[in-house]
């Protein structure tokens, strides 16, 4: 076995040198790991050969070196060994078999790497190609989508992948805007949802960046940047999420950061990237804090989720998140409270999902969140109320199909002002199904909220309920257009109705 | 007589809607060192909708894939997931996006070239079409789908 290591590490030593110096191998388009390319090419049966041919050639040349080892010194070897093993662990291999990838500059990556025609410990060929082989997957992560961009410095270090979300509405009438839909707080907070204005406008719609890297095998990041509009005409940038994420097995997994809460389907589904969904808008229960919306859909803190061991047939998962709730002051600028907590009380929510494997495309699960706000601490504008105890359980039942999706959420919000006999309840709920003919899918969703009105913590105030009826086209593969009718009956106003057309897509 | 002509034409057109859609039809291939013998088929829908991203031995899952485009990819997403391609893509992009662990996966030209790859991957899994393997089927093990090898009555993939 000893014998094997000098081999072992002189094949990848070898097989670093030639890749990186050799332009001939460079040109080969053996494996896709891209650096700062869009696409990631095939590997090709020319070029597999190729590398074997390589190896069968440098495979020879190390049992030449072999020879050699034996009439040296054991401190040479095991000089040479102590410098083998950054050459296995920095992938410089991988960045030179890129066919797109620059010419590696020395740096940290090449620095530990003993120069060509080193003398190190080696192991049989197989052993190396296999090693070789699994870098290559290691870094290459889901290449099989042309459309990834994929961003790695030369030098080394994790790949960033980026992708991005738009979308450009045409809006008539006063319920048509699918960001602000329907209300219209003009940035004020305490106007709560006044009267919309029925109105005839080009808008702008989320310019979304969604960013994820892997910085070990177990460890990622992802982040999401987004630019939005208001009714101010001011695009405001909101980091959305950052998630660093510890996956320990499938079991287990802890995510640091901003996130979306776990409550219901759609939040964690949908959030963003217009693209993904079907209808045009978020139902309105599921409308963002800054617009209005009443649950809390973001959390700061961290989450902890997995499968539970043994219910393969099932899918059951689990969700378990702890985070600093929403600001206590319903009127706040922002009510994520990304840095300042109101309150030492932390927002818990425990969520389960099951994706049985009877079924393909169902997904049924629930939720149960829970937080103490604090409305007479809070840092402005203070109520003279003492602690509320919020407590929101949701439900609900997904499927989606080739052709068919339903989506059928609940969820009860319940704010319960202590000292007083009865919470102030919020019930809400959609029903959205869809039919896919071709490029063409038709949709239907039907929507209800009513947040009491007498509730002192929630902005959105009084019922809303009613249909919108829709068209999404898939003209391409990353682009769709959606034309969406909506009906809104309104307790506070009279019913309004709005024609969004709106193309979203993924860049 | 004609009413049982029609039913037996419509039975032997349904027929054919499962028959190989690639010649020799699907096998599932592994490396000769991964411990896996067979799956079923929820097990091989996972693999490749990537909800499991390890074989019991640790090591990481990778699809080798053709283009997605190509019949054999596409015989293998409407027999194992009952996806297109396009819709497979964004399956997998709506999966990542949401946060999850995203597929691991390597686009190879061909099956043969598939196969010699995975001949040498450690936890790599490929699917190919069952004459491809003829040359190299002494480099790979070819696993069984619902304790079925290809050929055998009752294989789950067409």
């Amino acid at each position: 076995m000893k014998r094997h290591r000098p081999a072992f590490s002189a094949i990848t030593l070898c097989l670093a040198t030639i890749l990186v110096y050799g332009p001939a191998t460079a040109q080969q388009p053996v494996t896709g790991a891209p650096s700062n390319n869009v696409a990631d090419p095939p590997i090709t049966q020319s070029s597999v050969d190729a590398l074997l041919r390589q190896l069968a050639a440098h495979e020879a040349r190390i049992k030449e070196l072999e020879e050699k080892l034996r009439q040296q010194t054991p401190a040479t070897s095991s000089s040479a060994a102590a410098t083998a093993a950054p050459v296995q662990s920095t992938g410089v291999t991988l960045a030179a078999i890129s066919p797109s990838a620059p010419e590696p500059s020395p740096g940290p990556s090449t620095a530990g790497a003993p120069a060509p025609g080193s003398v190190v410990p080696a192991a049989d060929s197989s052993a190396a190609m296999a090693m070789t082989a699994t870098n290559m997957a290691a870094t290459s992560m889901d290449a099989s989508d042309p459309h990834d961009h994929m961003i790695s410095m030369g030098s080394g270090g994790p790949t960033l992948k980026i992708r991005g979300f738009f979308d450009f509405n045409y809006g008539v009438g006063s319920v048509a805007n699918p960001l602000i839909y329907p209300v219209n707080d003009g940035a004020c907070g305490t106007c709560g949802n006044p009267t919309t204005p029925a109105h005839n406008a080009f808008q702008a719609g989320e310019f979304d960046l969604f960013m994820s890297s892997k910085l070990s095998e177990h460890l990622s990041f992802l982040g999401e940047i987004v630019l939005g509009p208001s009714d101010t005409n001011l695009f405001g940038l909101d980091i959305e999420r950052y998630q660093l994420t510890y996956k320990a097995n499938k079991h287990f997994s802890a995510s640091l950061g901003r996130f979306h809460t776990s409550i219901g389907y759609y939040n964690t589904a949908y959030h963003h990237g217009n693209w993904f969904s079907t209808a045009e808008g978020r139902p309105i229960m599921y409308l963002f804090e800054d617009s209005g919306g009443v649950l809390p859909v973001h959390m700061v803190g961290i989450s902890f989720s997995g499968e539970v061991p043994h219910t393969d047939a099932l899918g059951l998962h689990w969700i378990a998140e702890i985070g600093n709730g929403l600001t206590s002051n319903s009127n706040a600028a922002e009510s994520v409270q990304n840095f300042y907590s109101d309150r030492n009380y932390k927002a818990t929510n425990l969520a389960f999902y099951v994706k049985p494997q009877f079924l393909q495309g169902l997904q049924m699960g629930g939720s149960w969140y829970h937080d103490g706000l604090n409305p007479s601490q809070a840092a402005s504008d203070p109520l003279p109320i003492a602690e509320v105890r919020q407590n929101i359980e949701s439900a609900y039942i997904v499927f989606f199909s080739s052709n068919w999706e339903f989506m059928n959420e609940g969820v009860m919000e319940s704010n319960h002002v202590m000292g007083t006999a009865q919470p102030f309840r919020s019930p809400m709920a959609y029903a959205q199904v869809a039919r896919k003919f071709g490029v063409y899918k038709p949709y239907l969703r039907y929507q209800y909220v009513r947040d009491n009105m007498n509730d002192p913590l929630n902005l959105l105030k009084g019922t809303f309920y009613g249909p919108s009826v829709g068209m999404r086209v898939d003209m391409f593969e990353y682009a769709a257009f959606k034309l969406q009718f909506n009906h809104l009956y309104q307790s506070s106003q009279l019913a309004g109705n709005g024609l969004d057309a709106q193309i979203a897509f993924t860049f | 007589m004609k009413n049982i002509r029609a039913v037996l034409f419509i039975f032997a057109a349904c027929a054919g809607l499962h028959a190989q859609c690639v010649p020799g039809g699907l096998a599932v291939v592994v490396p000769r060192n991964n411990p896996t013998d067979g799956l079923s088929m929820a097990q091989l829908r996972k693999l490749v909708l990537g909800d499991v991203h390890t074989w019991p031995d640790k090591s990481n899952v990778t699809l080798v894939a053709t283009d997605p485009d190509s019949p054999v990819f596409k015989c293998l997403l409407s027999a194992v997931v009952r996806m297109s391609s396009q819709e497979y893509r964004k399956y997998i992009m709506s999966a990542e996006f949401r946060g999850d662990e995203p597929l691991r996966a390597k686009t190879v030209d061909s099956s043969p070239t598939a196969v010699k790859v995975v001949s040498g991957f450690t936890g790599a899994i490929t699917v190919v079409e069952a004459n491809s393997l003829a040359a190299l089927a002494g480099s790979v093990k070819v696993l069984s789908i619902n304790g079925k090898k290809p050929g055998e009555a009752g294989y789950p993939l067409p």
